[in-house]
């Protein structure tokens, strides 16, 4: 309530500013500076250079000289080709994932027949199998049962497809399935929120199983699709144990970024920090861009009581 | 083309019979209506007919040919849902002509064409290019018929489809769906709890209570000669008066009132003995009201009664009217009076009950065992 128009009535604040409101703000700053604080000095020591990290405290910023754009480049260089293997890999198996749990998830919610529960069960009993639990038969699997790789080398003279990108067909392959389970349940939950009068105001329209689902249930899925697709990006550009069983070395030329990210800035002459950090938020960055682009989409997913 | 035979239909869903051993014929071109309490089985039943849900006993038959195992793309039936189940992310356009894609014996041409001469039809003309969630409730009742009408089926099925308007939008959709149907001549069996759409739309009504079908007729049928305590409870607004008692030796006989019987009406109930339990109905239309006992004229059957409460409905009064000693009460009366007459609350009315308007119900199975004498007997009540 200010007195006369203008002025700022500072004695509203000072009045309103008791034990426990003061109390609030205080847990609200700490809490903040401590969530915000790791990212800040990543950000701050990519950014120095390695004497500046050893002689300033982490979180403050580069006083003049001790400020490089170094570590970025050199960390672009050694990161890109990760990057992009990961993205060559992780891209078409979420897409695939996400249909494939879609059409899954459609046919388990919205079509009836009989015994559609006990499928269902296995779905779900799916999204439980440890990653450990699998990783010994898995690679077994792809090296001497069906070696996939060697079944698809002749599409290695295909134009811009080099012999080191079929080598990340398992990976994505067995990334596709172990996402099926999960993203099936999420996409179940949301179909099951569906109106069953538009899938039955189809059926009156002549349409089949599948028309219903290009033509109904897909279009309405958009909301949804965006959330799992964030989501099962994330989990699988981020994934390290099945690369690593089934590439294994940082230096195989079909290595993840995932891969490649522990070896970055160390040798035996210690941790080159700020190489490191530089290289962490290059990897990051791809799906920070997916957040963003999807950022309206993954909203009104979870608005619409999906996952 | 449309006829439709329900045979001894029964679903049960688990443990719970939804509907139970219904059978009715539907005639081509027919508007019949399916009227109930909510979970009375006539939305289930008609999803058996549109091919929704499978019976679990009895028969289905279109024009003889059984159809239990059919699926809805193959009956020829068009349907409108409750919410209307528009296709949010098609404009009107696309959700009338999605339909119609089925049919094989129109051109792409002639499907839009088709798609024009429907939403002329229902006045939605300009809302084509829109999408269904820019239009009014009214506006989007008039595509999902549209949707129904354009692929021209033999049978409309229609689930509650004006019980999201408002009553005056409600009323005015009444008439026009009424004009529509005889206008397009197609079988209609039209879903609803409504009492005042069931009798004012319909040809036939059946009344539903319980899954189990209570009776089928004209509406003024159903209204003036209710086969049993559920029907004319269910049918009229404000609904009959009961009164619960029993045979007495010169007429019925309950703590509020007794009523001597005339002759008519003995002869009906002369197979009870005393002590038969009997109820007695009265529609609230048929009560007279009178200021002053000596303007009684014909007979007894009067009591003196104390108005409780009055609503003015215009055109008429409902008067709620409890019996003078209250401590021995009865179930209220409701009569209906003239609008223009003045009755104040409190006041003291010798309320008539005409004998020969009366009804009498078995107090155990709620049977009629009576029903009101019409002065158009001499013909059979039908439309």
């Amino acid at each position: 309530m200010a007195n006369n128009g203008s002025n700022f009535d500072i004695r509203s604040i000072v009045d309103g500013m008791n034990h426990r409101r003061l109390g609030i703000y205080v847990f609200v700053t700490v809490f903040i500076a401590f969530f915000l604080v790791p990212l800040e000095t990543g950000i701050m020591t990519a950014l120095k250079s390695t004497e500046a990290i050893n002689r300033s405290l982490p979180f403050l910023p580069p006083g003049g000289d001790g400020f490089t754009l170094a570590n970025l480049e050199l960390a672009l260089e050694q990161v890109q080709r990760g990057v992009i293997n990961s993205l060559l890999m992780a891209l078409p198996a979420t897409i695939i994932n996400i249909v494939l749990a879609s059409m899954a998830a459609y046919g388990l919610t919205l079509v009836d027949w009989r015994g559609q529960i006990g499928v269902l069960l296995l779905f779900v009993a799916g999204v439980f199998v440890p990653y450990q639990a699998v990783i010994v038969p898995l690679a077994r699997f792809w090296t001497h049962i069906f070696p996939i790789t060697e079944i698809l080398s002749p599409l290695a003279r295909l134009v811009l497809v080099e012999p080191y990108h079929l080598e990340l067909i398992p990976l994505m392959i067995t990334h596709v399935a172990y996402g099926i389970p999960i993203i099936t349940v999420l996409f179940r939950s949301y179909y099951k929120s569906m109106p069953k009068s538009l899938i039955e105001a189809g059926k009156i329209d002549g349409k089949s199983v599948t028309q219903i689902y290009r033509d109904i249930v897909l279009p309405l899925s958009k909301p949804m699709f965006g959330v799992v697709f964030i989501y099962q990006f994330t989990q699988i550009y981020n994934e390290f144990l099945f690369s690593k069983v089934l590439i294994g070395s940082a230096s195989a030329q079909q290595a993840t970024v995932t891969l490649i990210l522990p070896q970055i800035g160390a040798s035996t002459s210690g941790l080159d920090y700020g190489l490191r950090m530089s290289a962490a938020f290059l990897a990051a960055l791809p799906t920070l861009v997916l957040y963003i682009a999807f950022a309206e989409q993954f909203a009104e997913g979870l608005k619409t009581g999906g996952a | 083309m449309g006829a439709i035979t329900i045979d001894s239909l029964t679903k049960r869903f688990d443990d719970v019979v939804a509907v139970d051993d219904v059978s009715v014929e539907i005639e081509d071109g027919e508007f019949l209506v399916l009227v109930g309490p909510s979970g009375c089985g006539k939305t289930t039943t008609l999803r058996m007919v549109a091919g929704l849900e499978t019976p679990s006993e009895g028969a289905i038959r279109f024009d003889g040919e059984l159809v239990n195992y059919t699926v809805p793309q193959d009956r020829d039936v068009a349907m409108v849902f409750q919410d209307y189940a528009l296709y949010p992310h098609m404009t009107v356009r696309g959700n009338l002509k999605f339909g119609l894609e089925e049919e094989p014996e129109y051109t792409d041409a002639e499907r839009d064409e088709r798609v024009e001469e429907v939403a002329e039809l229902l006045d939605i003309g300009n809302l084509l290019e829109r999408k269904p969630g820019e239009l009014s409730g009214g506006q989007q009742q008039r595509v999902a018929l549209g949707r129904a009408i354009v692929r021209d089926p033999e049978v409309f099925l229609m689930d509650e489809p004006l019980s999201n308007l408002d009553a005056k939008l409600r009323a005015q959709m009444r008439t026009e769906l009424q004009q529509l149907q005889s206008q397009l001549d197609v079988t209609t069996v039209y879903v609803t709890h409504d009492q005042t759409e069931a009798m004012t739309m319909s040809d036939r009504m059946v009344v539903m209570n319980d899954g189990e079908l209570q009776q089928v007729g004209a509406p003024l049928e159903l209204y003036h000669e209710p086969r049993n305590r559920f029907v004319a409870e269910f049918i009229g607004e404000p609904s009959m008066n009961f009164i619960d008692g029993q045979r007495g030796t010169d007429g019925f006989e309950s703590e509020p009132l007794d009523y001597p019987f005339d002759s008519t009406v003995e002869s009906s109930v002369a197979s009870l003995s005393d002590g038969d339990r009997l109820t007695l109905g009265i529609r609230p239309e048929d009560i007279e009201l009178y200021d002053d006992a000596a303007d009684v004229t014909e007979g007894s059957h009067t009591e003196s009664m104390t108005v409780t409460v009055v609503e003015p409905m215009g055109n008429e009064n409902v008067v709620h009217l409890s019996y003078d000693d209250a401590t021995a009460r009865g179930d209220d009366l409701i009569a209906i009076s003239d609008g223009l007459r003045t009755i104040e609350t409190g006041a003291e009315l010798d309320v008539r009950i005409p004998p020969e308007a009366i009804h009498l119900f078995d107090g155990d199975t709620g049977n009629a065992l009576h029903n009101r004498l019409l002065e158009t007997d001499e013909q059979p009540i039908t439309q």
